[in-house]
């Protein structure tokens, strides 16, 4: 939390009549309501553009012109029978816009079919790998350039690199999985970690408005238990179309959430027996890791997340979650 | 008759913020803030925080039509889920349903703007789109 | 026949498919594409291939997932392929249904023009580099590359203009090159 700066004494230069509203003013405006109309001409859009004046100090936000070339997209949908407003960043067209703003497309309308889903957050792990290598390139790369400028080349070397990792990353195949060095390297997991703390981060405003607007009911997230609740029932849901199995607590901090069947893991086995297929698939569970972290944190609550397979059994996963870090210091 | 709208994020940074007049009244959108009030507003709604922060974990909604007041001028507020705060200072009076309004529709943007990968947390809003729409609202509820 | 492709690809969609919110499909794989660009630090060539590759990745396998929903047969020629994977291979998985159209003289060479794209809801580009060289839904191009290759069309398939950038449509193009054996996959000897 920010400091905050608490304005104790009055300010003499303000205005008195601000102190003493006019009262006689409140009946015009409940009336007022009414005769305000929705459509806009394009002068007005365009004042209103003007208009708003900004004082100088620490503005933020609203950096209105900084964008130039014009965004355009629009869509028209019969299937789904919605219509977007065309977006566009020129100034010019607000006015436009403010028109259309109307018939707005319905958000939280649109579905897609869930192994779509299911198909990229599995290719995440061999894609984090290539990342992985292809950063490493880029460093080698460097050094290469260096090193051409002292005249020695190393072309075959390179060549026979890129050769290993074309045999690893061939598509349909699952051969990354027996890199380990890549499949336990922290740079790799984190990344993955890091894209499902990304959208936990995110995925908290956007479901509890989801839910806020197709139930018309306020929800409100405060105590860790109701977050813990929100993301075994409806967090795993939305994502994995199932609930967790159970969920325990000590009461102090720490919960476990153990879900029987994790639905990326449903089909994943490898021919190294159970304890082989746990270890292999500890790299998917980072997203979902990274994914309560980041639920947590967007509620302000820091925590440690940590996925295991449960007695080698995939896909029974357990999650432990700590989150009285902060209660320790 | 105007109103000063901000937006802070879950740090209590603020990543957006509008000064607009109502169009109300045979109002055109034109602010009519005091000097004085303009160098100030963002000192002000920051101290209304510690109060919204109060409310925040009390059974309380989401709204509150009577957060604060300064010399006439009222604050309201409106928390979401993943603790963004709008806020809304402003010297009109009997306006509270509207401003309701305006502010669920500001969380619709709000969302829109989450969902956009390229935008992070907490960082300065930007885009040009999201500024329209909420001018657009603006002009249809304030 | 065109009708006939509607009409499976709705039905399959309607009664055979479980469907997930489209947002939050948008989000994950817009914090990948967020995430790619900061990891290769903002090289979007990079990035561009990596979407590729993660596509064609997806779509060997998503090919599976097709036939055993559709149970279709063999396509006869391309403008019977094209209506396909515009009418069911779209439908049944994005729920959308691109036009397709530009054929060249050849008969080779098509365009998909995609009026709506969920990948990219929301999205605005960050800066003019991006806004330049990034194509942000470049996966789908890797995704029919896949699937393609799979019944042996050996197709280039890459965008041509993408609605984020200003361009006036989002189109993407496909193009035969040659078809391919009926033989053992390469690599698989």
């Amino acid at each position: 939390m920010s400091e905050k700066t608490k304005i104790d004494s009055p300010l003499p230069s303000l205005p008195k009549k601000l102190d003493s509203e006019d009262s006689n003013e409140s009946a015009l405006k409940s009336n007022g309501i009414s005769t305000e109309s929705n459509n806009s001409s394009i002068n007005e859009g365009r004042t209103v553009e003007n208009a708003s004046t900004m004082s100088n100090i620490s503005k933020i936000g609203n950096v209105q012109s900084r964008r130039t070339s014009s965004v355009a997209s629009s869509r028209h949908s019969s299937s789904r029978s919605r219509s977007i407003v065309s977006r566009s960043s020129t100034g010019r067209q607000t006015a436009r816009k403010s028109e259309i703003i109307e018939d707005e497309e319905e958000i939280f309308g649109g579905q897609v079919n869930a192994c779509c889903l299911d198909f990229l957050l599995n290719e995440l792990v061999p894609l984090s790998m290539r990342v992985g290598s292809q950063i490493h390139k880029n460093e080698n790369n460097i050094n290469e350039m260096m090193k051409n400028l002292e005249l020695t080349g190393r072309d075959s070397q390179e060549a026979l690199d890129l050769l290993k990792q074309d045999k690893v990353f061939s598509p349909g195949r699952t051969d990354y999985l027996a890199d380990d060095k890549a499949m336990t390297d922290a740079s790799v997991l984190n990344r993955i970690e890091q894209i499902g703390f990304e959208v936990g981060y995110k995925i908290t405003d956007c479901i509890v408005y989801w839910k806020q607007m197709s139930e018309k009911m306020e929800i409100k997230l405060t105590d860790t238990l109701e977050i813990m609740k929100f993301i075994c029932r409806d967090v795993w849901k939305v994502i994995y179309r199932k609930q967790m199995d159970n969920l325990r607590t000590n009461h102090i901090g720490t919960f476990i959430l153990i879900d029987n069947g994790f639905r990326p893991l449903l089909h994943f086995q490898t021919s190294g027996g159970d304890k082989d297929t746990a270890k292999k698939a500890e790299p998917f569970l980072r997203f979902p890791c990274g994914l309560i972290r980041g639920i947590l944190k967007s509620l302000g609550i820091d925590s440690v997340v940590k996925a295991t397979v449960n007695e080698d059994k995939v896909p029974s996963i357990s999650f432990s979650v700590q989150t009285n870090l902060e209660e320790k210091e | 008759m105007s109103y000063y709208f901000a937006i802070l994020g879950t740090n209590d940074a603020p990543v957006y913020e509008l000064e607009i007049g109502t169009y109300r009244q045979s109002g055109n959108g034109v602010p009519h803030l005091p000097n004085e009030l303009q160098e100030l507003e963002q000192f002000i709604l920051n101290s209304s925080l510690d109060i919204l922060q109060d409310n925040q974990f009390k059974d309380t909604g989401l709204f509150s039509k009577n957060l604060d007041s300064f010399y006439g001028y009222k604050i309201l507020s409106y928390l979401t889920q993943g603790n963004g705060k709008f806020l809304i200072m402003t010297d009109l009076k009997n306006h509270d349903e509207s401003i309701r309004q305006f502010f669920i529709e500001i969380h619709e943007l709000y969302v829109r703007n989450l969902l956009n990968p390229f935008y992070e947390i907490n960082q300065p809003i930007r885009s040009a789109d999201f500024d329209t729409r909420v001018r657009a609202l603006a002009k249809r509820y304030l | 026949m065109s009708k006939q492709l509607k009409q499976l690809g709705d039905d399959i969609w309607k009664n055979q498919v479980e469907k997930i919110n489209s947002e939050l499909f948008t989000l994950t794989y817009g914090s990948v594409v967020a995430q790619l660009c900061k990891d290769l630090d903002n090289n979007y060539d990079q990035v561009n291939n990596e979407l590729y590759k993660m596509g064609y990745n997806i779509g060997v396998r998503l090919i599976d997932e097709f036939l055993q929903k559709t149970q279709l047969s063999r396509c006869t020629n391309m403008h019977e392929t094209a209506e396909v994977v515009s009418k069911i291979g779209f439908k049944i998985f994005l729920n959308i249904t691109p036009t397709v159209s530009h054929w060249t003289a050849d008969n080779k060479s098509f365009g998909l023009i995609l009026v709506e794209n969920p990948l990219a809801d929301f999205v605005e580009l960050p800066n003019t580099e991006a806004r330049k060289k990034l194509w942000y839904s470049n996966v789908l191009c890797g995704v029919l590359k896949g699937c393609l290759e799979m019944v042996q069309l050996d197709c280039d398939v890459s965008f041509l203009q993408d609605s984020l950038k200003g361009d006036e449509n989002t189109e993407i193009r496909v193009k035969l090159n040659k078809i391919l054996k009926d033989e053992i996959p390469a690599g698989e000897e």
